[in-house]
Formats: structure tokens, C-alpha cells, sequence
């Protein structure tokens, strides 16, 4: 064993050049692993948090009868009395605004602006004293000024704004329709222009305030739900089932969903993508293992007839097929340890700097709850994984390379040239 | 007692009298007048917008107030149908070979681009069964005098919640209708521009829709061809029968 | 002691099947200095292969002390070869990564020997072909002859019952080869062990103390000599 290490160190170090290169290329392949899973994990990171502090909050309460009919955004399940709700988080010290959320038809008209049009979106009505207990929009004001109560004022999304041209100021009209199901137009003027992080609020949704939407839809006082704040992202489905169960005898007939039920899209989505890089991952990887296995076999072949001579002095077909082992677990140890080496340095400057992506997709929607700047995040699981695989798939390379080389007779091996 | 008299005696004195006519009277008239035992329409819309115009051609049936069937004939269309029954409305793709049920916000959708949504096509329950109508006035549109009628709505499954109707004194057809929204800006504007006698009866031939909060966008309904009270398959009125 | 019956042995090259060996039958002695000689194609390589287990006959038996070689699987052949056979190459076949002295020793890391007497045993071997002050040196940095004597040390460093040489002065020249040839003699006296060796050359079997030639596969001539 002691001879089979020295020797293999001693042939590695002899072929430096090839080693190095060898190693340079799984490096390569695990360092861009490392990379980009540190990016991925960065956006989807940045992307949890935008979704919860722009648009899912950690919690939400809906009417039982919501969920499945969400996609029509119905005024018709209601919290009809969510001061009851309201008053038991307060006790409760849980941070909550109440949203009615529908669906209408934004009317533009030529002068002031561009020209005539009209677009189908989301209008969410927000209580301007209570959102931003639990939401991040007041912030995120870029032009104008935030809501306040019972005014007909809207706020626009910086995207949506430059696509129609508006400004502050602007007169816009609603069509919807109103719980009862009347046609319903609100005329309103653009109070003022956010620019959130969050591409999907940016680009598709208005806020208007909540008791104004209130006497426009002839809500009577009722809301479509009720966002909480949680401390704690991670444990947000557990708190919400409790939630739920708590609140079941505050407002009977409730749904508590966490922010992880509301995104189930964009999870799916993330998950989708993720499993889309992970076949560039591993395309990558397949890469590097043709580069390994090449290596090796080359060694293998202008060793032929040394292998031939180990095996003819009585070397057992393991010990040689060990011999190699470790040589390419050498390979592929040096190449996990610069691999690493890159992948931290790479890691660091993207989680650190990040990439404006803002030139390149503009107000694309790629998905992701992220747009602008693009970062990455530290995981250091995927740097012991990546790690550990490098010299996995170099020994098993060069295990399967060193099996087509013993089928050879060895008489045969020692005439090889 | 002797007040009430005097009020019949002369109601039926001067039956024919312009203000003795009651706003419900002239909305039962009227809806007389648009219902037929059955008929067969070729027509043709107009839909302008930004977008331009664009031209598709129907043959619509019809039996009773209930019963609907349009069937678009123009390229773009060709072979999607509309079947109104007494409670729902069905649409068929000829392309997907599927036949939709329409409700809910489906019904809020526009057909085929036009002004007109699916829901404008529902209905069939009778103006007066959904509104409260008072008559206000008479006036002129386009020359011809007209009642003056205003909607508001008693039942809450109507989209709009208040309409006022110009209809003919002579012929109790509309010439004009207005549709608001909840608080009150008009949405739409019906326009009638002809009328014509097909077999003894006076109907609308030419009719413009427009959508006045976008301003931009209308919708002319013209009809070719109308044959009245001819006999009708029963079967056509059938979702059995739609997707053939 | 070494017996071969009737060993016959084919090769197939493309299409066409070789007799590199028909029915060759042969005993060899403890302490014999045998030459195989004929020149190239004879099958002098596949008789050496045969005797050193690292390759097997289509028929007839190889006995080596009476024991026969068919009975045995790879793995044990393997650990024959490794406790009592010896190869001295045509080309030296030197690990070229590893120095003299390494490439002697490891034959004896492979046995179960401790440290101390492996060094005390590959350092008296060197010192013995003459190589003495060379151990640390890499193979690439030898002459033809000091590769061979390296060879040579390899061989017989784990004191084996037999070595067998491929045409082993083929690379070297004249007097180098001498050099080997006595080296061997004299080992194979030191020692007793039996060497085989193949060769072309007539001033090789010269050298040897018995001498078989082989003709298209086939022993024509077997003659002792007494030196």
C-alpha cells in the first residue's frame, strides 16, 4: 500500500503538466458548479424574500372558499368582520393589513397620455396605515407620495408606468365590477410610482386605498384577506396552521396560508429552474468526466506495457487497479481543492458585487422575484458536495478506464508499444 | 273614491294618449316587438378598434326569447358557435372540437373581440323582472321622437346597474341605449341607425355598440338577410347538435 | 524443475490462426543455464510466457515442481509469479518514476518482508550487479546495461526458484551484453537458480549451458554443454 501511494504520488508528479491540466478542467466544472449554485441559491433567496415582503407576506387569512376560486380574484369569499381578526392578532402583537384584491380593466386616454389603451391587471387596495406593518411597497415610492385613506388615488408600478408613459398626477379610470357584480368605474389619479424588486408587483399590479375600493365595490366593510407578518420565515407553515386553528374561534371558517402556499407557483417554477440548471450541471460534469476519463486512459495506454510488467512480477490485478485509484484521486483531489478554491472566489464576487442584469432583461419576467441586481449566496453544503464529487468521479473514471486495460492478457500487454 | 273614477274614466277615454302610456307598458312593448316565434338572421360585424377594422359574418337563429344559436361563417371564425339556452350559454370551437360552458368571469369576456361581451348575450329573464323603470320624458333621437326611460336595477345578477333606453313613440323599438357603471359614468352606447319592415315587422337592421370609457373601440352589427316565423329544426337549439 | 508436456499454442492474428508452439515438451533442472534459441517467430516468447504463467497453453500441461500450473486461477498465479518467478525484459521495463533501488524493492514491498530487510536485501542485490552508488538514480538516467543490471537485480532480489529472460542483451550492445550474460552465469551459480533465457544471437548461446532451438514452433534441437 505504502508503494502503491509512493508510487502514484511519484507519477503525478512526473506528468505534471497532464495533471495539472486534468485537474484544471474539473476545477473548471466544479468551480462553475459552485458558481452558479451560489447564484441560483442568491436569486431564489433574494426571490423568497421579495415574494414575502411584496407580495405574500408570511401568512395571509382568506375565506375558506377563497383558495380554489383565487385565480378569478371573486369578491364573493370574504373576511366580512375582519376588525374581530384584526383586534385578536393585534392581542396577539402579529403585525396584519387587511387587502381587498380584484381584477380590473386600466383606462388610459390620449393626452396626457401617449394614446389610447386599456390593460386587463391586478388592483390591490391596501390600508395605507396598516400595509406597511407588514409590507415593503411605502418604500419602495419613486415618484409622488404614498396612499392615504379614502382618497382615489393609485399607485403605478415604475414598469408599468414607463410602458404607458404616466406620471404623477395622471388621470386613469377602473373598470371592474363590484361585489354585487355591477359594472363599476373608479376614476383615480396616479398619487405616485413605486419601483419594487419584486418584477411581478412592478410590472402587473395598482394599489389603490382600501376604504375607497371599500365604497367603489360596495364591500361593506369586508376584505378578501388579511396579511401577517411572522417572525420567522422558515417555521411559516407551522405558524400558520396554528394560526388557523387559533383564529377558528375568533372568525370561524378561515384559511391561514403561509407564504409558502400563496408562491406555490413560483416554487414550482424555482423548482423547475433549478432542475434545469441542474442539467447544465450535470452536462458540465459529463464534460470534465470525458476530460478525466481521456486523461486516463492515456496514461493507461503509454502504460500498457508497464502495467504488463507489474502484473508478469505478480502484482495482483487490485493492487494495480489501486495504483491508479489513488493516482486519479490525486487528480482529483488537487482538482476538488482548486475547484473549491474557484468556486469561492467566484462565489465571492457574486454575492459581494452580484450582476446587473437590469441591461441585458430589461422588464422581462424571467420568474424570478428578483430584477436588477443579481446576487449570489453563500453555500458552503454545495462546496463539500462538489468537493467530494470531484474526486468521486475521477476515481470512478479511472476505475472504469483501468478495467478495459486488465482485460488485456498480459502476455499481450508486454508486447504492446 | 270619486278621484279614482274620474282616473279610469279618463284612462280609458284617451287610451292612445302620449302620458298615459306607463314606462312598464312601453318596455313590454318594446320587448313584443324584438321577440319573434322564430327567425333566421345573416349578419355582419364590425369591429373598430386601434387595431384596425375587422369584418365577421353570422347567421344567428332564433325561437322564443330563450333559444339562441349564432354560428360565425367569416374565415377567421368559421364554424365557432353560440348557443344560448334559457340558463346557460355554450360556446364551440370547431378547432379544439370542444364545447365550453360559459360562467362566471368567462362570461365577462368580449366575443371575438368585439364590444360585446358573452354576458350581453345572456339574459332572456326580461327587462322588467331586473329593472325598475320610470319614464322621464320624451325626446328626439335622430329626428324620431322617443321615450325616454330610465333602469335601475332590482336584481343583482345584471352587470349594469342602471340603463336609460330612447324608444321609438311609433314603432317601440330603441333607437338609442345607454349603460352605466355602479356610479354612474356611461359605458356603452347602442346606437340603432336603420330599421326596416321584414315580414310586417319592424326591426333593426343596423346597429353600432360603443364602448365610451375607452372611447377608442366600436362595434357595428348589420343585418343582410332576416326571415321570420319560418320553420326551425328544434334539434339546433340542442348541445347535443352543437358541435356537429 | 520444470516440465512442459506437449504444449501446443495458437495465435490468431486477423483472420489467420499461428502456431507459435505444437506439441513442445521440455524438463528443465534446478540449476540449469538454458538458452532458447531460433530465430524470430520460432515462438521463443510464447515458450517463455508459457513457463512464466502469464499465458496459458490451448493444450498440453505445464508442471513447474510438479505442480501444475492449469489448476491454478489468476489470482493464485499471480502470487506465484510474485513469490518464485524472476522476468528480465528485452526493453528493462523499469517503472521510470521510480529510482534503481526503488524499482528493486518493490518486488520485495509486494511480499510480506519488513522494512529493514528489504532495504538490507535490494542494497546487497545492487551492489552485486554492480551498481553500487546508483540506487538513487531514475532508470532515464542509466545506461542500457545499468537499466538491464536494475532489471537483473529486480529478478533476483526475492531470491526466486526461476528467471526468465526475454532475449535480454537484444538491446544492448556487444560487450554489454557479455557483461549480462556473466552476470547471470555467475548468479546462477551464487544462487541455483534456474535461468531461461532466449535469444538469436550465437555468441548468447554460446553461453548457455544447455540450448534448445525451436523451429516454427517446434523443438528441432537439444544439446547440454559442459563449461
Amino acid at each position: 500500500m505504502k508503494f502503491l501511494l509512493r508510487l502514484a504520488w511519484k507519477n503525478l508528479s512526473r506528468y505534471r503538466k497532464r495533471t495539472i491540466i486534468t485537474a484544471a478542467a474539473l476545477a473548471v466544472g466544479l468551480g462553475a458548479y459552485i458558481f452558479m449554485d451560489s447564484w441560483i441559491l442568491g436569486i431564489e433567496k433574494e426571490s423568497e424574500r421579495n415574494l414575502v415582503w411584496y407580495e405574500t407576506s408570511s401568512a395571509r387569512a382568506l375565506d375558506d372558499g377563497y383558495w380554489e376560486q383565487k385565480d378569478r380574484l371573486p369578491l364573493k369569499y370574504t373576511i366580512d368582520e375582519p376588525e374581530a381578526v384584526l383586534g385578536w392578532l393585534a392581542g396577539k402583537k402579529i403585525p396584519a393589513a387587511p387587502r381587498t384584491v380584484f381584477g380590473g380593466e386600466l383606462i388610459m386616454h390620449k393626452d396626457p397620455f401617449l394614446e389610447d389603451g386599456s390593460l386587463t391587471l391586478r388592483v390591490l387596495a391596501i390600508d395605507p396605515v396598516k400595509d406597511d406593518t407588514v409590507f415593503r411597497l411605502k418604500e419602495t415610492i419613486e415618484a409622488g407620495r404614498y396612499l392615504e385613506p379614502g382618497e382615489e388615488k393609485i399607485l403605478i408600478g415604475a414598469w408599468l408606468a414607463a410602458d404607458l408613459g404616466a406620471e404623477v398626477g395622471y388621470p386613469l379610470t377602473v373598470v371592474t365590477r363590484t361585489r354585487d357584480g355591477y359594472y363599476q368605474t373608479i376614476d383615480v389619479e396616479i398619487a405616485g410610482i413605486f419601483n419594487c424588486p419584486n418584477p411581478a408587483i412592478n410590472k402587473g399590479t395598482v394599489f389603490i386605498p382600501l376604504d375607497t375600493a371599500d365604497r367603489y365595490l360596495e364591500m361593506n366593510g369586508a376584505v378578501t384577506e388579511i396579511n401577517l407578518r411572522l417572525p420567522e420565515r422558515e417555521d411559516a407553515d407551522a405558524l400558520a396552521a396554528a394560526l388557523e386553528s387559533d383564529l377558528a374561534g375568533v372568525a370561524p371558517g378561515l384559511d391561514v396560508k403561509s407564504w409558502r402556499d400563496l408562491a406555490e407557483d413560483y416554487l414550482a417554477f424555482a423548482g423547475m429552474k433549478k432542475s434545469a440548471s441542474n442539467i447544465i450541471l450535470i452536462l458540465v460534469f459529463i464534460i470534465a468526466a470525458v476530460g478525466i476519463s481521456n486523461t486516463m486512459i492515456m496514461a493507461i495506454n503509454e502504460r500498457t506495457k508497464e502495467l504488463g510488467m507489474m502484473r508478469a512480477l505478480g502484482m495482483k490485478d487490485s493492487e494495480i487497479r489501486l495504483a491508479f485509484l489513488l493516482e486519479a484521486g490525486g487528480i482529483g483531489f488537487i482538482g476538488a481543492v482548486m475547484g473549491v478554491v474557484l468556486g469561492v472566489v467566484l462565489s465571492y464576487w457574486i454575492v459581494s458585487r452580484g450582476v446587473d442584469m437590469g441591461g441585458l432583461i430589461g422588464d422581462m419576467d424571467i420568474g424570478y422575484r428578483v430584477h436588477g441586481l443579481f446576487r449570489g449566496a453563500w453555500h458552503p453544503e454545495a462546496m463539500v458536495t462538489a468537493f467530494i464529487f470531484g474526486i468521486v468521479l475521477t476515481v470512478l473514471v479511472s476505475f472504469l478506464s483501468t478495467g478495459r486495460a486488465l482485460r488485456r492478457g498480459i502476455a499481450d500487454s508486454l508486447r504492446y508499444s | 273614491m270619486k278621484r279614482l273614477v274620474i282616473t279610469a274614466l279618463m284612462l280609458i277615454v284617451i287610451p292612445s294618449s302620449v302620458f298615459a302610456v306607463s314606462a312598464e307598458e312601453i318596455i313590454r312593448k318594446l320587448e313584443e316587438n324584438t321577440v319573434f316565434e322564430t327567425s333566421r338572421v345573416d349578419g355582419d360585424m364590425i369591429i373598430r378598434d386601434r387595431f384596425g377594422t375587422k369584418k365577421s359574418s353570422f347567421i344567428s337563429y332564433s325561437r322564443g326569447t330563450d333559444d339562441m344559436l349564432v354560428e360565425f361563417t367569416s374565415v377567421e371564425e368559421e364554424g365557432m358557435k353560440i348557443l344560448r339556452t334559457k340558463d346557460e350559454l355554450y360556446l364551440f370551437f370547431p378547432e379544439a372540437e370542444e364545447t365550453i360552458r360559459m360562467q362566471g368571469a368567462a362570461l365577462k369576456e368580449s366575443v371575438i373581440g368585439s364590444d360585446m361581451s358573452y354576458e350581453d348575450m345572456t339574459g332572456g329573464k326580461g327587462l322588467l323582472a331586473s329593472y325598475n323603470v320610470t319614464l322621464e320624458g320624451t325626446e328626439e333621437v335622430g329626428g324620431y321622437p322617443c321615450y325616454r326611460v330610465g333602469m335601475k336595477a332590482v336584481r343583482r345578477d345584471v352587470p349594469y346597474y342602471s340603463q336609460t333606453m330612447w324608444i321609438d313613440t311609433t314603432l317601440f323599438i330603441y333607437r338609442r341605449v345607454h349603460k352605466f357603471s355602479r356610479s354612474g359614468k356611461l359605458l356603452k352606447n347602442i346606437t340603432i341607425s336603420e330599421i326596416r319592415e321584414v315580414s310586417g315587422r319592424q326591426v333593426p337592421v343596423r346597429m353600432v355598440l360603443e364602448d365610451t370609457v375607452k372611447g377608442n373601440s366600436s362595434t357595428e352589427f348589420i343585418v343582410r338577410g332576416m326571415k321570420i316565423d319560418i320553420p326551425l329544426d328544434p334539434g339546433i337549439f340542442s348541445l347535443e347538435e352543437l358541435s356537429w | 524443475m520444470i516440465t512442459l508436456a506437449k504444449v501446443s499454442k495458437n495465435y490468431r492474428i486477423g483472420e489467420i490462426m499461428v502456431q507459435a508452439l505444437v506439441d513442445v515438451s521440455l524438463e528443465a533442472e534446478q540449476n540449469e543455464f538454458l538458452s532458447i534459441a531460433g530465430p524470430s517467430g520460432s515462438g521463443k516468447t510464447t515458450l517463455l510466457n508459457l513457463i512464466g504463467c502469464i499465458d496459458r497453453p490451448d493444450s498440453g500441461e505445464i508442471f513447474i515442481d510438479w505442480q501444475a500450473v492449469s489448476a491454478r486461477n489468476k489470482k493464485e498465479l499471480a502470487l506465484f509469479r510474485r513469490e518464485k518467478l524472476g522476468f528480465v525484459f528485452q526493453t528493462f521495463n523499469l517503472i521510470p518514476v521510480l529510482t534503481a533501488y526503488e524499482n528493486v524493492s518493490f518486488v520485495l514491498s509486494l511480499l510480506d518482508i519488513r522494512e529493514p530487510e528489504i532495504k538490507a536485501r535490494s542494497m546487497a542485490m545492487l551492489r552485486e550487479v554492480g551498481l553500487e552508488g546508483k540506487e538513487d538514480v531514475l532508470p532515464g538516467r542509466l545506461s542500457g546495461g545499468q537499466q538491464q543490471r536494475v532489471a537483473i537485480a529486480r529478478a533476483l532480489v526475492k531470491s526466486p526458484r526461476i528467471v526468465l529472460a526475454d532475449e535480454p542483451t537484444a538491446n544492448l550492445d556487444s560487450k554489454t551484453g557479455e557483461d549480462i550474460l556473466k552476470l547471470m552465469e555467475r548468479l546462477n551459480k551464487k544462487h541455483n537458480t534456474m535461468f531461461i533465457f532466449s535469444t538469436h544471437d550465437p555468441m548468447v548461446m554460446d553461453y548457455a549451458h544447455r540450448l534448445v532451438s525451436l523451429h516454427d514452433g517446434r523443438i528441432v534441437s537439444d544439446e547440454r554443454r559442459t563449461k
